[in-house]
Formats: C-alpha cells, structure tokens, sequence
C-alpha cells in the first residue's frame, strides 16, 4: 500500500527526500524512522505544499473541499444559529466528526483520501489531475461519484459513458478555490449543461419540449435517471471510541417537486429532489436538541443528479410525465422524521394535456 | 535670482542635464545598489523552467524499505483498514 516508485524517488518531489516532508528520521530501523513522522503532510499544506505551489494553494482555505463550509452551515442552520463558532459544543463535534472528511492537497494528488482507505494511487507518483475513480469517487461515492459511473442506481450517466470524467466539466477552481469562501455549494461556480449544449437554453432552444418547458424544469426533471435517497440517519460511537460514525437507509427513488430555493442560476420551479442524511434526532449521541431548528430547513434537497441521459423514462412522451403520478413528491414520502419545512415542496400535479 | 549663463543656450542647458543624469546613475548603479539588499523571491513553481531551490534532506533508509516490495507486504500498517469503504458521501 505504501511502496514508493523509483521514478517517484527520481522525480522532482522524490528528489527532496521523504523527510522534507514527512518527518522523521533516517534510520534503519522502522520504530526510529517513524517517530514523530507525518503520514499526511499536505494536512498542514502551508508548511509543505505551498512552499513551491503557492499560486494554487493560495485560495485553498477558501474551497469548500477544504472548508467544508456547506456542511457546516447546513448543521448551523439545523442548530438555528447564524455560525458553529456560536456554540463550542457544536463546533467541536463538527471539528472532531465531520471536518475529518475534508480533503487535503495528497487526498486527491498522492493517495486515496483517508476516510476512503489507505494508499497511494501511483506508488506516490504525484498526479497533476487527480484519478476520477480513486479520488473523486472516494468521497462521493454514494451519491453523484457513484451516480454518474452507474454504480449506484440504475445506470451510469451519458458523460461517464462517452469518457468524459468529473474534471471535464468541473474547473479547476470548484477544487482549489476562488479566493471568495462560498455559503455552500451552490455559491461555488459550478458547471451547467447550457455551458456545452448552448443550443438547449431555453433562451435560444428551437425544438418544442425546451422552448414549452423553458426555465419551470431543471435539466434533470427529463433527463435524469432515480438517485440515491438516504433515510434514519445516524450517528454512533465507533466500537473502539475513536470518533462517530453514521448509518442510514438507502433508497433509490425518482421525485420531483418544488425548488426549495430559486436562484438567479437555478431559478427552476420544479426540480428533482433527494432526500439527504439528516434527521432531528441524529446528533442525539453527542447532545440533547443538538438541531432545534430542523423543522425549518428542508431534508429533501435540490439533487444535481449526476446520472442524465438522453432518453428517460419520463421523458418518452408527455404523458409519462404530466400524468405519472409516481414521480411527484407526496404527503406518502414523508416520514415522520422528516422536517415539517418539506411540505412546501409538495407539488400541484403538473398541468393536465387535455386543454 | 538669476539663471546660471550655461543656460542661456538651449544646447549647453540640454548637454548639462544630461551629465548630471549619467552622473545620478552611476553613483547609484555603483555606490547605492551593491550597499542595498537582495530582493528575495518566493520560491513557486518548480517547473522545468522554474528554478527550483528547496532543501532535500538525505532520506535514504525510507526510500530503502519503502522501494521494497518485500519490506512494504511484510507490513501490516494500515490494513486493518479496507481498500474501499463506502463513506455515504
């Protein structure tokens, strides 16, 4: 798992000497050359990395890969407060257990992120791009990673299948950062499927299905295929004690329902929605009320499947839409775990095609 | 006050100004510059048309073991852990 190449150790970053980065000592012996050495040297990235790579690590706490600012004011909305440095308690389980998943310059550059398994990729060659199926697919794996190579769910996207990988669409930049620290991600800017298929806008679109449907839709209301809903979930002490890990049902379904939150970018009124981790109770283990404002945020999110294809099953025709009762979000979707906020989702059927 | 008479004719004023400008710059090119100090760099890139100047500390007894396919599958760091563990993300 850890064996080095010899044209890794001729390279330029072999030619520094693992100690410059990693500490320890030179000596045979294992117990000696590992004492106080640092697996994981880019965690501290400003001593290391930016030592020659400054002009792309320079933006690097303002990512969200970094920061994970998206999770973190997700759990400060649920705790009703404006930022997790309101509440110690807060803070610290985010820093002890969730902030644990943010990736660091060797996660996606050298080795499989940590949280994914151990492991350098090319016997620590150092990969300008990173590896679609070893990195980015480490930590999106059960939803838009998984998704898009059809490893969950029904099947692979149209993108996945004529070779294109995470970083044909996604600029450089949604990794290393803007120097502007986003909300979330939806602030970052992030790929649209107008950027290519310019001739789809609805601004400019000839063919009927985009000039009817014009911005009401997402793209993926027709195009994409059921994703990956998770339900109860959990958090528990790990066995050993070592932190919390989490649990929750899986289920692959297909909704639509209201935007939960228009924007100038998204300003779609239907949308295809997932329901995300999260319930009131979830964080239980590490406190009483943890989330005292979950009935006020949703848990059936704005989902940017990542599974599209041209042909769908909704898309076959218009009645496979307009009158497919089972693709709309309900009452009967609900569970009584969910937050009271997603009954503003539900939708009117879709208009009738009789008229 | 009264203009110096070398001004009086536009060439002589012209030959003069430029002598004291040679002269400024000589005195800084040889006596103020060599005294200032040197303007450091941050040390980016590391391109091949970059120069590349860090510090390689001699690591020869990692690279020993760690090039070793026999030392490293002797080991047993790291493999109580799975090669791929779906992390719900």
């Amino acid at each position: 798992m850890f064996l080095v190449s010899e044209e890794f150790v001729a390279s330029t970053h072999g030619s520094l000497g693992c100690i410059t980065c990693h500490g320890g000592e030179n000596a045979p012996d294992k117990a000696v050359a590992h004492t106080d050495m640092n697996p994981y040297p880019s965690r501290d990235y400003e001593s290391t990395c930016s030592a020659c790579h400054s002009d792309v690590t320079g933006d690097f706490d303002t990512a969200i890969h970094f920061n994970l600012n998206g999770m973190a004011n997700g759990l400060s909305e649920y705790a009703g407060i404006t930022s997790l440095s309101e509440s110690p308690h807060h803070e610290e389980v985010f820093g002890n257990d969730c902030y644990k998943c943010h990736a660091t310059c060797g996660d996606c550059h050298v080795s499989r992120p940590k949280n994914f398994s151990n492991g350098l990729v090319e016997q620590h060659t150092f990969q300008g791009t990173p590896s679609m199926e070893n990195n980015c697919y480490a930590c999106h794996n059960a939803r838009n990673g998984g998704e898009f190579m059809g490893l969950v769910g029904f099947g692979s996207d149209v993108h996945f299948d004529a070779g294109m990988t995470c970083m044909d669409c996604h600029p450089v930049n949604n990794f290393h950062g803007t120097g502007e620290v986003p909300y979330d991600m939806w602030e970052v800017d992030l790929p649209s499927c107008t950027d290519c298929h310019t001739d789809k806008d609805p601004a400019v679109a000839t063919d009927v299905e985009h000039k009817v449907h014009g911005d009401s839709l997402s793209c993926q209301v027709c195009h994409a295929q059921a994703n990956n809903n998770c339900y109860e979930c959990h958090l528990d002490e790990k066995a050993d004690g070592s932190g919390l890990q989490s649990s929750s049902e899986m289920k692959i379904q297909f909704r639509v329902g209201y935007n939960p939150e228009p924007t100038e970018e998204r300003p779609y009124k239907y949308v295809v929605l997932r329901h995300v981790p999260g319930q009131e109770s979830m964080l239980e283990v590490v406190g009483e009320n943890m989330m005292p404002n979950f009935d006020q945020k949703v848990n059936w999110n704005y989902s940017p499947s990542h599974n599209v294809q041209k042909s769908t099953f909704q898309n076959e025709s218009c009645e496979a839409c307009h009158t497919n009762t089972r693709i709309w979000l309900t009452e009967d979707d609900l569970r009584e775990t969910d937050s009271e906020a997603n009954k503003a989702l539900i939708p009117a059927l879709p208009p009738s095609l009789d008229h | 006050m009264s203009k110096p008479k070398v001004f009086n004719n536009w060439i002589t004023s012209l030959v003069v100004v430029a002598v004291l400008g040679v002269a400024a710059l000589g005195v800084y090119q040889f006596v103020i510059a060599p005294t200032l100090p040197e303007k450091q760099y941050s040390e980016v890139g590391g391109g091949e048309d970059k120069p590349f100047e860090f510090p390689s500390i001699d690591s020869s007894s990692c690279v020993a073991c760690h090039t070793s396919e026999a030392v490293i599958a002797a080991s047993d760091w790291g493999k109580d852990r799975p090669v791929a563990e779906n992390t719900g993300g």
